[in-house]
């Protein structure tokens, strides 16, 4: 038999070590800190119906001397009461601190944030608070262990008395609120820090907190709208303490909104179909917004710590993870240049609570882990844009430096290749656009002028044609790289597949002289991604696609002139015998360009153009 | 070479007049001949229909000649020419065989449907079936086949004159059609194939076929 009993409620009891205990998870940094303390001030703001315009708040910074030490401080123009002490801030862990009762929306969470970065941040640290003409002073001293301070307990004080004892000069309230001040209208708290940890030296690092106060997750919202001023060694440093707007990424200024499905997959079970509810009737559905950098985050200036998303509450951060945080990106690079908010009302339900206490991360759970997942996704189709583009503007950035050497090579063939068809398929000396044998050539004219005796000329010589019959030439072959335009229907690039040719001509091309180098050929690709445009195995590469344009002419023109009945003795002379020329002549002409590391082609043609 | 019959007596068109003249003078083989020696050659046969209007005692190396060799024999993929030189193909070969012996029946080129199929015949269909086009098509991959496939389909090159394009169409076209007897899936697939490329490729062929003059 059971015997029935009812347990009567008693109020739990506490040691205060469990502060030491939980404490310990609030490894604070100071930007960390402060973003507590704004918050808290804005709450406080926001408990009295002020406007955001109307919000001012004073971090106001002070190295240590030698008698001195150094001191943090934030100031808001609202003030509080005893009550507000007694019920409200002595508490710790209450979720409606920040509220005060009131049903307003407010940044504070846990009611923690702001205490434990006094308690365990600071060797000492209290607040001075004043409103309806009577001051308090309630803080942490060196056992960290709370109190009021002896004598300031809600005791009655003038308003310039109350400013001498908190330490601040009227100089730095601005006049609207002196004037609230001085009627009695408004209060003012300062929650001070001394001597704080973590730092070496007397000299606060204000720039480096500040620079980092302002892009942290938890104060970036707070800063949006609220009047931050910061004061270092009695000299204001800036009046509006906010982080600069982001210039978007060209072509992604999105936003990208994406909507959350009710149901999501879940993580921890993803295989069999299970599904994660993220919708719940009261509280509204769910959406991603995605942003873009111009810039990845981490460089030319763009804090790193952007690069997250926030999740965001029903006001406020809840919880941020950065690019490397979020799960697995494919797109990892390219995440780089995105940033963004999510809004998930479900994860504040008080009987699946996802928040935890010092809001950098959610509870880790099935819900927050499938979200996390789902996120990821969505990043990854932004950035996945995104690297398709970088992918794109890679191809057009190669595929100009490609025609710089392809130029280099158009302008050596066009040199020569006329006369080494005539040397090749015989008979020289007719026709008005080949040249001859010119008496000025750079090499490989046979009269006494040359340079070289004997050898293919390559200049473009005065001589020209001697023979009694005047034969329109040849017009040198133009070769072009794929993804390039058509020269005759500009805006229209022309592609193969990496199944077509390594040269290729299309039909329309023929009666043009147009010669295509194919740059999707997987061996031009690999090149490309393993050793570059500017590398030597390129400029080989592409020298040997002129070897393959001069074999086809050259074979094309023998099967002519032999009436189509070309053996392969005949082709296979022909061919070697061509490819030997070609090597011969690039050896003396292209040295510099085939088997030099670094070449640069600007230099060869200021030279050239000297010399012309 | 010595001919079966009185290569003077058959009746056949002005072009097959050439073409068993051309099979005459290059022994029955691909050998090249010059167009001087067609025009004699054909004049010695078939006086009547290649003298030179007016002189009957001298060939006519004009446009009667010179035009069925360089159109219609390269259109019907008979004939290969180069320089002034013309060569028969297996086709020609083959179809100056066939007129040799059944030129009675008064046989127009290019319109040879035969049930069997000849040698030639049999040789480009199995070329046609190691093609990379085929192979795409067998293989359910007919929107993979590229430009470059169907050229080398046609053992052509976007390079090949226009007449000697029109030819391999011809002859690659006869050898499909000597198939339509043919119960063979193969050859079913064959056919189907053809019309498949002909039609995927209109623009490349109509081209060609509005691209002025022979020569490319």
């Amino acid at each position: 038999m059971t015997i029935q009993m009812k347990i009567r409620e008693e109020q739990n009891v506490y040691h205060d070590n469990i502060l030491d205990i939980w404490g310990n998870d609030f490894n604070f940094s100071h930007e960390k800190g402060l973003a507590e303390w704004l918050k808290n001030s804005v709450d406080a703001y926001r408990r009295v119906g002020a406007a955001d315009k109307d919000q001012f708040i004073i971090f106001r910074f002070t190295d240590g001397t030698q008698t001195t030490p150094s001191v943090i401080e934030c100031i808001d123009f609202v003030g509080m009461e005893l009550v507000d002490i007694e019920k409200a801030f002595k508490w710790w862990g209450d979720p409606d601190a920040a509220k005060r009762g009131q049903k307003i929306k407010v940044f504070g969470g846990h009611g923690n944030g702001g205490k434990f970065y006094m308690r365990q941040m600071f060797m000492q640290s209290h607040f001075v608070t004043y409103k309806q003409g009577k001051i308090n002073v309630f803080g942490f001293n060196e056992n960290r262990k709370y109190g009021f301070a002896e004598g300031y307990k809600d005791r009655k004080t003038s308003l310039d008395e109350a400013l001498r004892i908190a330490g601040i000069e009227k100089s730095i309230i601005p006049n609207a609120v002196l004037r609230l001040l001085e009627h009695g209208e408004t209060g003012f708290t300062v929650v001070k820090g001394i001597r704080p940890k973590k730092i070496v030296g007397r000299s606060l690092p204000v720039f480096r907190i500040c620079d980092k106060l302002k892009y942290h997750p938890q104060a970036r919202s707070p800063l949006k709208f609220s009047n931050v001023s910061v004061i270092h060694n009695g000299k204001i440093i800036t009046n509006s303490l906010r982080m600069e707007e982001i210039e978007s990424l060209e072509g992604f200024e999105g936003p990208f909104f994406f909507e959350i499905p009710d149901e999501i997959d879940s993580v921890s079970d993803g295989e069999t179909g299970k599904k994660v509810s993220m919708y719940d009737k009261r509280y509204g559905k769910g959406s991603l917004v995605l942003k873009t950098s111009s810039l990845p985050f981490g460089r030319g200036g763009r804090k790193p710590e952007l690069n997250c998303i926030d999740i965001v509450g029903e006001i406020g951060v809840i919880a941020s993870y950065n690019m490397q945080q979020i799960g697995f990106l494919r797109y990892y690079p390219q995440a780089q240049y995105v940033y963004g908010e999510c809004s998930c009302p479900i994860l504040e339900d008080p009987e699946y609570d996802c928040v935890q206490n010092d809001r950098e991360r959610l509870v880790d759970n099935d819900r927050t882990a499938s979200l996390l997942q789902w996120i990821a996704k969505r990043i990854d189709e932004v950035a996945g844009k995104i690297a398709e583009k970088e992918a794109k503007a890679e191809e057009a950035e190669n595929i100009r430096a490609t025609d710089e050497f392809n130029q280099i090579l158009n302008k050596w063939k066009n040199q020569f290749m006329s006369k080494l068809f005539a040397e090749v398929l015989g008979g020289t000396g007719k026709g008005d656009t080949t040249g001859g044998q010119g008496d000025e050539g750079s090499g490989g004219g046979s009269k006494k002028e040359s340079k070289e005796k004997n050898g293919l000329g390559s200049g473009a010589g005065k001589g020209g044609g001697e023979g009694d019959e005047k034969k329109k030439g040849t017009k040198a072959p133009l070769v072009l790289l794929s993804g390039q335009e058509d020269p005759e229907f500009p805006g229209v690039p022309v592609t193969f597949s990496d199944r077509h040719f390594a040269v290729e001509q299309r039909q329309q091309d023929v009666d043009r002289g147009i010669y295509w180098i194919n740059l999707e050929k997987p061996m031009a690709k690999k090149i490309i991604d393993k050793y570059g445009v500017d590398s030597p195995r390129w400029r080989n590469y592409l020298f040997q696609r002129y070897v393959d344009i001069f074999t086809k002419e050259t074979l094309y023109r023998l099967a002519k002139k032999e009436g189509g009945s070309l053996t392969p003795e005949q082709a296979d002379y022909e061919i070697m015998r061509v490819s030997s020329l070609v090597y011969d002549k690039a050896t003396i002409d292209l040295e510099d360009f085939l088997l030099n590391e670094k070449y640069n082609s600007t230099k060869k043609n200021e030279n050239e153009s000297e010399q012309s | 070479m010595k001919m079966k019959k009185d290569i003077t007596s058959l009746k056949l068109t002005r072009p097959q007049k050439i073409l068993v003249t051309l099979y005459q003078l290059s022994d029955g083989t691909n050998r090249q001949v010059r167009f001087e020696d067609i025009a004699v050659g054909v004049y010695k046969n078939f006086t009547a229909d290649f003298q030179l209007r007016g002189y009957p005692q001298y060939p006519d190396t004009g446009d009667i000649v010179h035009k069925p060799l360089y159109s219609e024999l390269k259109k019907g993929g008979y004939v290969l020419s180069g320089n002034k030189y013309f060569s028969l193909t297996p086709k020609g070969i083959a179809y100056a065989k066939k007129l040799l012996r059944v030129s009675e029946k008064e046989t127009v080129p290019g319109k040879t449907a035969s049930v069997k199929l000849t040698a030639d015949q049999q040789k480009e269909l199995d070329r046609l079936k190691s093609s990379k086009a085929v192979e795409l098509f067998l293989n359910g991959k007919k929107e993979e086949i590229l430009d470059i496939d169907f050229y080398s389909y046609l053992e052509v090159t976007v390079r090949t004159g226009k007449n000697d394009f029109l030819g391999r169409l011809t002859t690659v076209e006869d050898a499909i059609n000597a198939t339509k007897n043919r119960s063979d899936i193969l050859y079913k697939k064959l056919r189907e194939c053809h019309e498949y490329l002909l039609k995927r490729f209109k623009m490349n062929i109509d081209f060609v076929r509005n691209s002025k003059g022979g020569k490319r």
